[in-house]
């Protein structure tokens, strides 16, 4: 881990958030998207989150850059309180939090120019404008590997991944020193998922920058991050830092999602020891009362599983995980 | 003989002809300002009776088109320019339009990415599998139903009984892509196509369909055709790897070799531009430069040329064939051909 000590870059406490569903006929339902999830990110540190589709994490991942709204908790960056700032103040948070996105072409409008795309932010601002502006414009394009002429052409004429370059100059520009990243790799071909990969890794260096990486894939965050969170249901269910994780996973559905992964390799694979749930795991609903995971669990035991939740708690130094039998 | 060793030894049986054979598919493309492009440009590979085989690829490489021409599905406005497909020993080009529609879903069962997309939603999902073994039989509604259930339980999904009865949303992702699975079962195929069947999968859930295929493949030895971006599926299901890019096979080989011995620079590097969860710590990944190849302007010579690192003159000018460069290995690559010995292996990283 980079973690310099000190105070965190970015902390999570106990942040919850809910969306109001339709439950069916005239009934209103509440779906627990982030259920008092806390962690903090270090300076300079990549923090992986990982989970399946409906986890939570991307919902978590917007609200730590102010696009959603917290319903419970508190966020902060670079010591201050995210849900607290209005207006400017709230504004002025995206200069030093920036997202990148899956999919880079439905947040770049198809209408403008890549050099009005970029420059935007700049003007909002009050940054620079004009001459000013363009140089500051080449300046991140060529951080991301993009020549200056790609400034007077329009997103639809690139590529996935050169899109995905120009997403990333885009949070780049106001020199951030937090990027929530956003599934930046799963859109695009297997062959540019590399260099975007060692993209975002030269840019840390280089920016000193802080990441938040959302995926779910485990092995492109085990190769970037220095710690992992797992979350599943909207709930954090483990942390640890990356080789740690990946070594001893302490929770039963992070070891099920370890064990579910493909080895590229014929001979590993075949050896490869799946987990065995006892039921069948694609139809099971997850648990209202108790452990969410408890109706997927090989290790569940009734009725406690079932009953009480079991809270996040050190397993060893550093390594926390949500399980009674962790 | 155990269903399992059937299932290995039915993969290469001796002078028998091939279950399906795809010879010098050209597929085109014209689009509304008429520019015509090729999606595939000779294509050519078979499948034996038992085999399980991969047709990787990137998005545009023509894995999809070529999968979808064996049924001569080619979306509007594709269209089959030369080749020869043979299924069974029949001539599925000559074939009528009546005459293929039989072959679907009778001899060769589809199941695709997306399996909201092919399920009726108004419909029970155990009506939608009937009905796929209705078209091609005259069987009793009663043993129909039957017939159903014994799918439906056949492929991993609990009570199928009262599950039949349930409508496409009530299904979660995995439980679709299982009844998609029934469906391209229904009539006990010969060949199963399954176009990137766990691409919008959880990785858990992948890991069941993975599974699920196999055990489909050992138990009633049926053939499949995997077409997938994911070069780890491969490594867990298929015999035999075919590599395409930009409409071309580059490489072909035992799927041990592929994994051992990428000879191809494509294969090679794309191996290794993968992050694996038994890779190095703190290793750089390797990646490939430029972008995929626009199918509207594909470079003269080898296709791949401009972002290999190992690319001679040659490659700038001619095209290099799929050539044979192993017993049951061929690769596309001039480097290769010149010298065998000089494998891109060996050349430093």
């Amino acid at each position: 881990m980079i973690g310099e000590g000190g105070l965190p870059l970015v902390s999570v406490e106990a942040v919850s958030k809910q969306f109001e569903v339709r439950g069916g006929l005239l009934r209103k339902a509440v779906l627990k998207a982030v259920e008092n999830v806390s962690f903090d990110i270090a300076r300079g540190e990549t923090l992986g989150l990982v989970g399946e589709s409906g986890s939570g994490k991307s919902t978590l991942g917007r609200v730590i850059v102010n696009l959603l709204k917290v319903n419970s908790g508190s966020v902060t960056v670079a010591g201050q309180s995210v849900a607290a700032l209005k207006g400017a103040a709230r504004r002025s948070l995206w200069r030093h939090a920036q997202m990148v996105f899956q999919d880079p072409f439905s947040s770049l409008n198809p209408r403008m120019t890549i050099r009005d795309a970029l420059a935007e932010p700049l003007r909002n601002f009050e940054i620079a404008e004009g001459a000013a502006a363009d140089a500051m414009i080449r300046k991140a394009l060529d951080d991301c590997g993009m020549g200056a002429q790609a400034m007077a052409r329009y997103p639809q004429e690139f590529s996935g991944g050169q899109r995905q370059r120009i997403g990333i100059a885009r949070a780049l520009i106001l020199r951030p020193d937090f990027i929530v990243a956003d599934e930046p790799v799963s859109a695009l071909d297997v062959s540019i998922q590399a260099q975007i990969v060692n993209l975002l890794q030269d840019l840390q260096v280089e920016y000193r920058l802080t990441y938040l990486f959302i995926a779910h894939d485990l092995a492109v965050v085990r190769h970037i991050a220095d710690r992992v969170a797992v979350m599943y249901m909207g709930r954090l269910v483990e942390i640890a830092g990356s080789r740690e994780l990946y070594q001893r996973p302490a929770h039963p559905y992070t070891q099920l999602l370890l064990s579910s992964i493909p080895i590229p390799d014929p001979r590993l694979e075949a050896e490869r020891v799946r987990l065995r749930s006892s039921v069948d795991t694609s139809s099971a609903s997850p648990s209202k009362t108790g452990c969410p995971f408890s109706t997927r669990c090989p290790r569940a035991q009734f009725p406690r599983c079932g009953e009480e939740e079991p809270a996040l708690r050190p397993i060893s130094d550093r390594h926390l995980a949500a399980c009674h039998f962790a | 003989m155990t269903a399992i060793d059937q299932a290995v030894t039915a993969a290469a049986p001796a002078g028998e002809p091939p279950l399906l054979s795809i010879d010098n598919l050209v597929v085109e493309f014209t689009s509304r300002q008429g520019e015509t492009f090729r999606a595939t440009d000779g294509v050519g590979f078979s499948i034996n009776a038992g085999e399980v085989v991969a047709l990787v690829g990137e998005s545009g490489s023509g894995k999809s088109v070529t999968a979808r021409s064996i049924l001569k599905l080619i979306p509007h406005p594709g269209r089959i320019v030369s080749g020869k497909i043979t299924f069974q020993g029949r001539d599925v080009m000559r074939m009528s339009r009546q005459r293929v529609r039989q072959l679907r879903g009778q001899q060769v069962g589809m199941v695709f990415q997306d399996p909201m997309a092919s399920l009726n939603p108004v419909l029970r999902v155990g009506d939608q599998i009937g009905e796929a073994i209705s078209l091609h039989s005259n069987g009793r509604p009663t043993g129909i139903r039957a017939r159903v259930r014994d799918l439906l339980g056949r492929v991993g999904i609990a009570r199928p009984a009262e599950r039949a009865r349930s409508y496409p949303h009530e299904f979660s992702g995995g439980m679709r892509q299982r009844a998609m699975i029934a469906m391209g079962l229904a009539n006990n195929p010969a060949l199963l196509i399954a176009d990137e069947p766990t691409t919008a999968l959880d990785v858990t859930i992948q890991d069941q369909i993975v599974e699920l295929l196999r055990d489909l493949n050992a138990n009633l030895g049926t053939s499949i055709l995997l077409i997938t971006h994911n070069l780890a599926l491969v490594a867990s299901l298929c015999s035999r790897v075919l590599v395409m890019y930009a409409g071309r096979i580059v490489e072909e080989a035992p799927t041990a070799s592929i994994f051992d011995q990428p000879q191809h620079p494509y294969t090679w590097l794309l191996l290794r531009s993968i992050p694996r969860l038994d890779s190095v710590e703190g290793e750089r990944l390797m990646a490939i430069e430029g972008q995929p190849p626009n199918p509207r302007e594909l470079p003269p010579g080898c296709k791949f040329h401009p972002r290999c690192p190992f690319a001679i003159e040659r490659c700038a000018v001619d095209e290099p064939p799929l050539a044979e460069i192993a017993p049951g290995h061929k690769a596309r690559c001039w480097v290769l051909m010149k010298n065998a010995v000089q494998t891109p292996a060996v050349v430093p990283a």
